[in-house]
């Protein structure tokens, strides 16, 4: 199940498809992964006018700050227009926060705590050092400004100090083992797991029962293993490929032709035959189901097509599709599979206002986009909602354009290199440091003492609670097998050429799934 | 039929970069002998350097700035232009920057390998592959990028009436591709130039004679080579694919299939079998989602294609693929008679037995627990190189597959379907199984690796050399898709894992992991020690007894061993079916270490790190595995040089660094460490037996002050690196390193006069034919 | 009952026949010669018997069975042996390794006990190899590498290795090439011994001195024909292979140094001089 479109990627060969990936995973999308790592940060494409401080950074991160600071002291002071029923339970409290550090910073004290972060970096086959970049910015941020784990902002009370203890992992089931064994080794209290293709270090956590918050799930442990907390947005396919099938049937009218290529790989596979097929089915009245629209688009058809990722040429299976005449085309795949994809159907003829495209939040890549130029206006976006990426002015949502305000600034001020700030991977990490943080404030306000096990039982309790640019999370939520998945609602959005336009918020489509047994393969 | 006719139709675009792609080996291999492995890296690098011209103007040189220092640097990337540069400019730079790759490929790598053994040049065109790879990734960034066609990329509607649209950069892709291939047809058939290279690549001697310089011809032919991989993937654009480091090297499997197609030497072949792989590639994923096609093959079928196009081609016409001989081809190294088999083990057994005790529970410390277990179980896995190219001579990449095998196979037969885990946990996909003990469980993955292993070594009665590599690669690829990716054959759905349960022995519970979650059980290590033991007993009675005698005997010359009575085809079957045993007792090792297996990590790139790692530590010998063990990822070595070296920001630069090691030792030291280290091991071991006090006392003298002053050294240079390396090892570090300056500089001088050591390497062995030289007498 | 026969062996390359109805008979016990010059279609020709080439017709039989279709190891089994000119020794195999492989008979299950027994050669076997060393003199350098050997110990441990194998027929191609007229004696009087040893030899050489002084019958092969056979009397005087071969005087002459060496080599102790 390619959580937010991220699917797994079992074979070592397929990881040429996996240095592909671009954009983030669900989440915050609207990243804009920068593709020039070299020292030299060329000015992020002039179509993403994000923030200012995308160009040039020194100079314009102090023009920033001023101009932010006044900002949010006038703005955020009322957190008027902040509700915790749209926005996740503990909305207000946590801008309210947050408002009241930047005005005055609380310095964390006492001992710190150790939290573990397990990244990919350095090997060909996968780097994503945004990861661990994005995340000491963040743990920076907290430390300084937010009064660390367990700080109380409104009485001023520091929290502790977050040591975060980064481990650099190549892309080999064994390397993947020595971090954890060494994270272990170094006694740390709860472990961050940003993307692991193997799976191999839960046992090693479970044994010692030590909490992995995994922040973008794509193999199938990701989705099932107990003990762990998948927070990538669209909890990988369950979210986003119901929530695909959702929007495809009611965005367009009653459409009767839905062309369904599909990410080819062994988790891939049950992502497409039981999230995506069987909802067609159950819509079509072919499978029976509990959803309150089963059976209403009886002549509803679809057309499935493998893609095997880093497929190098796909016009003969996007005329496959389009033989098919799709009134829609879904398709949930990441990074530049993604715009692979869409490239070889320009080459077709194909055009975004000829048949609609819906992609998954994980294609969403800023340089991609502006590459594509018209090809890609109008294409539509599945995935998680929070716009932390889009240029502040654009934002109507107060909260959306307060955390937007939060992370291009703070992030910069606390040392992430402008470069890596627009990828889609440095907001998930943020987004996960920021959970953790308000969660420790959480245990601290009800007088518990902050510890890897407490915090592991907020996140297992959660029930649409407040996450910093993303849906609110839902472990508790989370249905059988997919027990570690905590948030399956998504949102839509649409590529207008400059910005993502927000088309439909907050839906899910789990409930056409719902009374269904499990459909793993083709002919199961 | 008009769907089938357009489908292969569809496939020729792919099919055209296949065919460049294969023309380009068949020119690398007729002008040097090599297959090179990285013909995909050289299109990557040429395409990005074109991609990055155009969109961001700038220039990036294939090599990094190593001088750590930053006011003198190595210049690497030089702006051009603040946006892109225009096409015509970065077409021509980026063919400047093919032409200087193919000669840095010639002149530092290929020709100092000139008259390497051939898996010294593979091992050397794994190495430019991962150093390019290496630099890409640092220069150009991971991330893919969508390139932009420079051929017209509109559609043809309603193509030959087929009423479907057919993309207009296929369509040119192949026209010049056809173009192209003529050119090259022309240029070797006619012009003086290629008469030579062909005359050379049959007969190196003879070109000689007639006043050829093998070599210049091999530099232009790696030239050209270069330059047609980097002017395919531009001509080809994003009918290729995203541009990632490793993009286009995966294609070179399907290329390589093409050249094989046409036996390495003919180029419209060549181009005709590339063109026509692409096309049945195409078809097959067509019909893959048609419900008529076995699901079993429906997400494999693509990648089988080159597999049983190479098939066809070894038995239609195996026996006349022309091996390519060289002037003087040296030998792999001596596999030496293993000696004092017992005393090695004791040894090893005592250090790894006061290891696994002394890291259990030893805080930060207890990595090196998994570090070692880890290495242990790569030595067993390049123990199964030791036996098929180190005593036989075989180059197989599918050792790690047939480890994956093994392991997949134990798990599957452990299984029982069971839908918790022993303490309560929900198993989401649980798998059914005949629930088997581990001993019967293990011993069936072996066995069945065993067989798989004879299949793998059945090409290898007709083909030798290079090119059984290829088909090994192909194999590993096919493996990858038909049985480890596919639900039906393993039982797991979803891509789940497949679990291992822990072993047991007489009621000592065996499970790597301990009950703090930490992986420093010391039972755990002994299990992996005595099964290492009993691999390399195996090993080493091998080469001791009739079976490895006769092994060696076909390696050194196959005509000459059935000469001497040795069913030559009978041997390598069973040399593939030992090593495959072996391999299978390093997967299932490997399945109890990691408890979850994935097919991830059994793809035919790690087979590559595995092999290029035996080939460090000596590919010929037991001790070398045991060297090449402790170097492999993960291993001993590397964990504690992370350890002590912590922030080090190195991880960037393992991929260049690999890659360079690799070229470095299959040129200055092609046996391997462990030959190198042997005779100073034996010194050092005949002198501490023999050093009494006196003797301690003379070699504290002659050695003390050289270490003190590095110690002293190593002290005041610490606060300058502070942040790398931790201060009580710096002034160890620093004697340390004196005490190796002090050996070289003797070495050094005593060579200046005296006899260098006896050099232990492959001594150059005649020519086949020996000319008879003048009989001493008496 | 002759060991080795050939009816009308012709193997033909494209158009040149490089044997051409090659009829051929050697009995046991004896040391059979065939000489010729060179580019006669020797090499081919002991090619053709041992399998390493197709015969094109005719066909060949040894020991009563006829060999066609048999691949090489399987002719060896059957005790037909040969050495190469070019020697072809196993580079990575100690001398002593070298004749102990080409004299070993594995079962097809040896390999099992190979694994798990410490080394341990049968009696058998071990006879057999010391004997062949000791035969051409070669115990002192048994353990050392071929390549660090002179060229004249390299061609007796090839001799050696064929010997070991304990062949019913040995084929020795070119065995006396590079080797000086004293030499190739010391080599004739070796080759009489293995006689004894019930071994039948078949001799290939184009050195006259040796083959006209060791061989008790004699063809010679010219252009892929048999030109001429006999005993080595009759064939120094058959005008046929005078003519076809070096020309009257030179083929006299060396037949002629070859004797006066071979008595003087007789006067001194014989048994195997060491090359060492």
């Amino acid at each position: 199940m390619s959580s937010r479109g991220m699917r797994a990627r079992p074979a070592l060969a397929l990881f040429c498809g996996l240095a592909l990936i671009a954009a983030a995973c669900g989440g915050d999308d609207e990243e804009s992964p920068s593709t020039d790592a070299a020292v030299e940060t060329t000015a992020a494409t002039e179509e993403t006018d994000a923030a200012p401080e995308t160009t040039a950074a020194t100079e314009e991160t102090d023009g920033a700050t001023e101009t932010t600071a006044t900002e949010t002291t006038d703005g955020g002071g009322g957190a008027e227009g902040i509700d915790d029923a749209i926005h996740g339970t503990g909305a207000e409290k946590f801008v309210a926060d947050l408002t009241a550090a930047s005005a005055s910073p609380l310095a964390a004290e006492g001992e710190p705590i150790k939290i573990g972060f397990q990244n990919p970096e350095g090997d060909p086959n996968g780097s994503f050092p945004e990861f661990s970049l994005a995340a000491e910015a963040t743990v920076e941020y907290i430390n300084n400004e937010l009064g660390g784990l367990g700080a109380d902002i409104a009485n001023g009370v520091p929290g502790r100090p977050i040591e975060l203890v980064v481990c650099k992992m190549a892309i080999t089931p064994d390397d993947s083992q020595r971090c954890a064994n060494e994270l272990l080794a170094d006694g740390v209290e709860l472990v961050f797991s940003s993307i692991n293709f193997f799976g191999n270090h839960f046992p090693t956590y479970a044994a010692a029962d030590l909490p992995v918050i995994v922040i973008t799930p794509i193999t199938v442990g990701d989705f099932t293993s107990p003990g762990v907390y998948s927070i990538g947005g669209g909890g990988g396919c369950l979210g986003v490929h119901t929530g695909l099938v959702e929007f495809a049937t009611t965005e367009f009218g009653d459409i009767e032709r839905l062309g369904i290529p599909w990410a080819d790989t062994p988790p891939g596979v049950v992502c497409y035959y039981d999230l995506e097929k069987k909802p067609v089915d159950v819509l079509n009245g072919s499978v029976p189901g509990d959803a309150e629209r089963a059976g209403s688009l009886p002549n509803l058809t679809s057309l499935g097509v493998p893609v095997k990722p880093a497929t190098p040429d796909v016009t003969p299976l996007v005329t496959e599709i389009l033989d098919f005449d799709p009134q829609v085309i879904i398709f949930s795949a990441q990074g530049a599979d993604c715009w692979n994809w869409v490239d070889g159907m320009g080459r077709l003829g194909w055009t975004p206002d000829q048949v609609p495209l819906v992609l998954s939040g994980a294609c969403i890549d800023f340089e991609a986009m502006a590459a594509a130029g018209d090809l890609a206006k109008g294409i539509y976006f599945v995935g998680a909602p929070g716009a932390v990426l889009n240029p502040i002015d654009s934002i109507e949502d107060p909260r959306d354009r307060f955390e937007a305000e939060i992370y291009q600034t703070k992030l910069i001020e606390y040392g992430l290199d402008p470069a890596e700030l627009n990828k889609g991977f440095a907001t998930q990490a943020a987004t996960g440091l920021m959970s953790l943080w308000s969660y420790g404030a959480q245990i601290a306000a009800d007088g518990g003492e902050v510890t890897g096990a407490a915090l592991a039982e907020k996140y297992a309790a959660s029930a649409g609670d407040h996450l910093f640019g993303s849906t609110p999370l839902s472990c508790s939520t989370a249905p059988a097998p997919y027990v570690a998945v905590c948030n399956a609602e998504v949102s839509a959005t649409q590529w207008n050429g400059e910005a993502l336009v927000p088309v439909r918020d907050r839906f899910s489509g789990l409930d056409l799934v719902a009374g269904t047994e499990i459909k793993p393969g083709p002919d199961a | 039929m008009s769907d089938i006719i357009f489908f292969l139709l569809a496939g020729l675009g792919l099919g055209s970069l296949y065919a460049m792609l294969g023309a380009g080996l068949v020119i690398v291999y007729r002008g040097s002998g090599v297959i090179n492995f990285a013909q995909g890296a050289f299109a990557m690098y040429g395409v990005f350097t074109f991609d990055e011209a155009r969109r961001n103007g700038y220039l990036r040189l294939p090599w990094f700035d190593f001088l750590p220092t930053h006011t003198v640097n190595v210049p690497v990337s030089i702006k051009l232009s603040d946006e892109g540069v225009s096409t015509p400019v970065a077409f021509v730079l980026a063919i400047a920057m093919a032409v200087l790759i193919g000669l840095m490929a010639h002149f530092l790598v290929f020709r100092p390998l000139r008259s390497a053994a051939p898996l010294g040049k593979v091992i050397g065109s794994l190495g430019v592959m991962l150093y390019l790879q290496g630099v890409a990734q640092l220069n150009f960034g991971g991330t893919g990028r969508q390139p932009e066609a420079i051929t017209p990329d509109g559609v043809f509607q309603n193509f030959l009436g087929l009423d479907k649209a057919y993309p207009q950069g296929a369509f040119w892709a192949v026209v010049l591709a056809v173009v192209i291939g003529a050119v090259l047809w022309l240029l070797f058939q006619f012009t003086r130039f290629g008469l030579a290279t062909r005359a050379a690549s049959s007969n190196e001697k003879g070109a000689v004679l007639l006043g050829y310089s093998p070599q210049l011809l091999a530099a232009l032919n790696w030239v050209i080579a270069s330059v047609l991989a980097t002017l395919a993937a531009i001509i080809v654009g994003p009918i290729g694919g995203s541009l990632t480091p490793i993009g286009l090297s995966a294609l070179v499997v399907a290329s390589l299939g093409a050249a094989l197609i046409g036996r390495l030497t003919s180029i419209p072949i060549t181009m005709a079998g590339g063109l026509l792989l692409g096309a049945v590639q195409s078809l097959l994923g067509f019909w893959a989602s048609k419900d008529w096609f076995p699901t079993i093959l429906s997400s494999g079928a693509r990648d089988v294609v080159p597999l049983v196009a190479i098939g066809l081609v070894l038995f239609l016409r195996g026996k006349k693929l022309p091996l390519r001989g060289t002037v003087e081809e040296k030998r792999l190294p001596l596999a030496p008679y293993p000696v004092r088999i017992k005393q090695h083990m004791i040894v090893w057994s005592v250090i790894v037995i006061v290891a696994a005790f002394l890291f259990e529970d030893a805080g930060p410390r207890s990595v090196f627990a998994l570090a070692l277990v880890t290495s242990l179980i790569a030595t067993i896995l390049m123990l199964s190189s030791v036996v098929i190219t180190g005593y036989i001579g075989q180059i197989s990449l599918a050792q790690l597959s047939l480890a994956g095998v093994a392991a997949f196979i134990m798990a599957r037969m452990m299984a029982d379907g069971a839908k918790l885990t022993p303490d309560g946990a929900v198993i989401p996909f649980p798998v059914s199984g005949p629930g088997l003990p581990w001993p019967i469980a293990a011993l069936i993955g072996i066995l069945v690796a065993v067989i798989v292993g004879v299949i793998v070594g059945l090409p290898a009665v007709r083909i030798r050399g290079v090119q059984l590599a290829v088909v090994t690669i192909a194999f590993a690829i096919s493996l990858q898709t038909l049985y480890f990716e596919n639900s039906k054959a393993t039982g797991l759905t979803a891509g789940a894992p497949a679990n291992v349960k822990p072993a047991s022995f007489f009621g000592i519970d065996l499970k790597s992991i301990g009950d703090r979650g930490l992986k420093d059980r010391p039972e755990f290590m002994i299990f992996v020690l005595v099964v290492l033991l009993g691999a390399i007993a195996l090993v080493a009675n091998l080469r001791r007894n009739g079976t490895g005698r006769r092994f060696l005997a076909v390696r050194a010359n196959e005509r000459a061993a059935a000469a001497a009575g040795i069913n030559v085809s009978r041997t390598k079957l069973l040399a593939f079916g030992i090593a495959a045993g072996i391999a299978g007792i390093g997967g299932v090792m490997l399945g109890f270490n990691q408890n979850d297996v994935s097919s991830a990590g059994f793809v035919y790139q790690a087979s590559l790190a595995y092999l290029a790692f035996a080939y460090l530590g000596g590919i010929t010998s037991v001790n070398g595995a045991i060297v090449g063990g402790l170097l492999a990822p993960a291993g001993l070595i590397t964990v504690t040089g992370a350890y002590f070296f912590a922030d080090a920001e190195i991880e960037n630069y393992t991929a260049i660094l690999g890659g360079l090691g690799m070229i470095i030792t299959a040129i200055q030291n092609p046996n391997g460490i462990a030959p190198t280290l042997q005779p100073l091991f034996q010194h050092f071991g005949r002198w501490l037996r023999a050093a009494r006090g006196p003797e301690w006392a003379a070699a504290g003298k002659r050695l003390g002050p050289t270490f003190v002053v590095g110690a002293v050294l190593g002290y005041l240079v610490w606060p300058l690196r502070v942040e790398t390396y931790s201060q009580f090892w710096m002034p160890l570090l620093g004697g340390f390193l004196a005490l190796m300056a002090r050996g070289i500089y003797k070495q050094a001088r005593a060579g200046g006069h005296g006899a260098p050591p006896g050099a232990h390497g492959a001594p150059p062995v005649a020519a086949t034919t020996s000319t008879p030289a003048p009989a001493e007498v008496g | 009952m002759a060991l080795l026969k050939t009816y009308d062996m012709t193997v033909r390359y494209g158009g040149l026949a490089a044997n051409a109805d090659v009829s051929i008979e050697v009995p046991a016990g004896k040391l059979v010669g065939l000489i010729g010059p060179n580019g006669a279609g020797k090499t081919t020709f002991i090619d053709a018997i041992t399998g390493f080439t197709a015969i094109s017709s005719g066909r060949v039989e040894f020991d009563g069975k006829d060999l066609a279709g048999m691949t090489p190891d399987r002719r060896a089994h059957l005790g037909l042996v040969r050495t190469f000119q070019s020697l072809e020794l196993f580079e990575d195999l100690t001398v002593r390794e070298n004749l102990l492989v080409a004299s070993e008979r594995p079962t097809w299950w040896s390999f099992l006990l190979d694994l798990v027994r410490p080394p341990r050669t049968s009696p058998a076997l071990e006879a057999r190899v010391t004997g062949a060393l000791e035969a051409l003199g070669l115990e002192g350098i048994a353990d050392r590498l071929p390549m660090d050997l002179s060229h004249g110990q390299r061609k007796l441990v090839g001799v050696a290795r064929a010997l070991a194998a304990a062949p019913k027929l040995l084929l020795l191609d070119e065995p006396a090439a590079g080797l000086d007229t004293v030499e190739s004696q010391l080599l004739g009087q070796h080759m009489r011994g293995f006689l004894d040893g019930g071994t039948t030899i078949f001799l290939i050489d184009h050195d006259m001195g040796l083959v006209l002084n060791v061989c008790d019958y004699i063809y010679v092969l010219d252009f892929g024909r048999i030109i001429a056979e006999g005993t080595a009397a009759e064939i120094r005087k058959d005008p046929a292979v005078i003519q076809a071969y070096l020309g009257q005087s030179a083929g006299e002459m060396q037949a002629q140094a070859g004797e006066s060496v071979a008595a003087r080599v007789s006067g001194t102790e014989t048994g195997g001089a060491t090359h060492g």
